[in-house]
């Protein structure tokens, strides 16, 4: 049975996918549909929905739904960009770990057993603060907080591989070291940590959410954390600026869930039962 | 490896971790938060170079950085975690609020441990029921509701609308409720906020409670207690709940990070006087004392909060071996 066979059984995925590539549309066409997320006076102020702007206008008379759109924008590049980096330095930190042994394994397991444990939140908020919340910096932190989960998936990928037969045929034909890390180890070694990158990547959109949130996000750009904070005054007297920018948090990040979960099923078969 | 020794070993282990901690954050201070001196003065203005130098010998920065270094760890074992940038010692204001948040946090992760294991337990046993709906609807929503916005929208139904629940705070600041008045009123404001922090954990728990019920339920002993003639709730909740919950306390003694970090934002929604709110304030005015000391403070907590977990796990459990995992 083909990959997309299989992903096809799991409905929960195929939704998740779906809302996931509705998302990607709206972030790719944001120039063109929502030009002007952040300009003052489009409307009234405090509009609630209707039909010309279908999420209302906020304090400022700026159209939400326009803010929404930007804001999926910036949460899916940070998302991808930040667990596509995380899991570059995984790989190469988990291979050299696992494949080397010994002592340099020890030193960055110890390293890596260091990021695990530090509250990492908070110093993504203390890094952020220090570099500065330019979208990539936000991108470079959490790649930089995230990467430990997989490089150990990657190492323990590589242990158990590395002691397999076909390895040792390769190595008895005369392979090169590099052929048989990245030809015959690595391609073995990936399918968990593609499952670990598509769960990473709903957590990056968290937890950029959170930051600029908390007012520490690009101030150029509109997020939907940056839409969430500036609800907050406005609670009592205009629930939709908090209600829409929270919402498609929650949808695309279930929606990647969802599809994690799908790949999980169809990479790593043996784990379906948990 | 005797359990003493694991125990040994492990406290050793984590002495490399605390100094990580202090090592960044005192780093990260020298390098990029810039010359000490001239942000109590303010930039920009005139300064007498004998004041400054007065300042500094004050302070020890005169001192080659590694004295600095030193006197820096010294200081912070000693309790000392320097001044706010507003005045007061750091310890203070972090003493001041550790309260309201363990109380906040301890809270959450009360309600996150009764729920999360009765809903766990029950979709194990019960997997086309109700409280099996519920389980799968909290644990996939569990994880991608964000905190703060959980508690924004708890916020605005229960608060706002209903009128239920008071919006934010930590007690009404309108009367002077004493005794058990007053318990009922912090409990009253304590409701919303633990939810939302708690939402994360009780996913988790829940999922954790459901895979391992399923798991133990598998086992030969829990046969072995049925085909004795046990009733079902006593095999449930004798053998196999017991056996479930060592995954649970492992799982939730290391979850002091993640409860912390949601706490910043919690507290900074619903006003709750803790060190998340410190932090948050902190964080605005650029007050790199208080955010380190906050920082290092939390962070050793984490390191501690595992290695007790860690130390409970094996005496729990006498199957582990305490050698190293490989």
């Amino acid at each position: 049975m083909n990959f997309w066979d299989s992903f096809k059984r799991n409905r929960g995925a195929v939704i998740g996918l779906m809302i996931i590539l509705f998302f990607c549309l709206l972030g790719l066409a944001a120039p063109v549909i929502a030009p002007n997320p952040s300009k003052v006076g489009v409307g009234p102020r405090f509009v609630p929905p209707s039909m010309e702007f279908p999420m209302g206008t906020d304090n400022l008379g700026r159209d939400m739904f326009q803010g929404v759109i930007s804001g999926a924008r910036i949460s899916l590049i940070v998302g991808f960009a930040a667990a596509g980096t995380s899991m570059i330095i995984g790989v190469i930190v988990g291979s050299i770990s696992g494949y080397m042994g010994g002592r340099v394994d020890t030193v960055l397991m110890r390293i890596t057993e260091y990021f695990q444990i530090v509250p990492g939140f908070f110093l993504a908020l203390i890094m952020v603060t220090l570099l500065g919340g330019s979208i990539w910096n936000v991108v470079i932190v959490i790649a930089v907080l995230s990467w430990p989960r997989g490089a150990r998936l990657i190492r323990a990928q590589f242990l158990s591989l590395k002691e397999k037969e076909f390895i040792e045929a390769a190595r008895a034909i005369g392979e090169s070291s590099y052929y048989i890390i990245f030809g015959e180890i690595l391609i073995n070694a990936l399918p968990p940590a593609i499952v670990n990158s598509s769960l990473e990547v709903g957590r990056a959109i968290i937890v950029e959410a959170g930051l600029s949130f908390i007012g520490l996000g690009d101030p150029n750009k509109v997020s939907w954390g940056y839409l969430l904070r500036n609800a907050q005054e406005f609670l009592r007297s205009a629930w939709w600026m908090a209600f829409f920018p929270g919402v498609c948090i929650f949808l695309l990040v279930t929606a990647l869930n969802l599809v994690g979960d799908g790949l999980n099923d169809v990479l790593n078969p043996r784990l379906r039962e948990r | 490896m005797s359990l003493k020794n694991y125990i040994f070993k492990r406290i050793l282990q984590t002495i490399p971790a605390l100094f990580a901690t202090l090592t960044i954050t005192f780093f990260l201070i020298h390098s990029i938060a810039g010359d000490p001196i001239s942000m109590i003065i303010g930039e920009g203005f005139e300064t007498d170079p004998e004041f400054v130098n007065r300042m500094k010998v004050k302070f020890g920065l005169d001192q080659p950085l590694y004295i600095q270094y030193i006197r820096y760890i010294s200081n912070f074992f000693q309790g000392d975690l320097g001044y706010s940038i507003s005045g007061p010692p750091v310890l203070n204001l972090v003493t001041e609020r550790i309260g309201a948040t363990l109380l906040l946090t301890g809270s959450a992760l009360t309600f996150a441990l009764l729920l999360g294991t009765i809903l766990g337990i029950f979709s194990a046993i019960k997997p086309s029921s109700l409280s099996s709906i519920i389980f799968s609807i909290i644990s996939v929503g569990g994880y991608a509701i964000p905190v703060f916005w959980l508690g924004q929208m708890l916020m605005l139904f229960f608060a706002l609308r209903l009128n239920w629940l008071p919006v934010s705070g930590l007690k009404t600041l309108r009367y002077n409720y004493t005794g058990i008045e007053n318990i009922l009123d912090i409990l009253k404001h304590l409701i919303l906020p633990a939810l939302a922090l708690g939402i994360h954990q009780l996913a988790l728990i829940a999922r954790l409670t459901r895979s391992s019920m399923l798991e133990v339920l598998k086992q030969d002993y829990i046969l072995t207690a049925r085909s004795g003639g046990l009733s079902q709730l006593r095999v449930l909740l004798g053998h196999a709940f017991r056996n479930a919950l060592l995954p649970v306390v492992t799982i939730t003694g290391m979850q002091l990070g993640f409860l912390l970090s949601g706490a910043v934002l919690t507290e900074t929604i619903f006003s709750w006087p803790g060190i998340g709110r410190l932090m948050y304030n902190s964080l605005l005015s650029r007050d790199y004392p208080v955010i380190m000391g906050v920082f290092n403070l939390i962070s050793i907590s984490v390191v501690v909060a595992n290695l007790f977990t860690d130390i409970l796990y094996a005496y729990l459990d006498p199957r582990i071996q305490y050698e190293e995992k490989i």
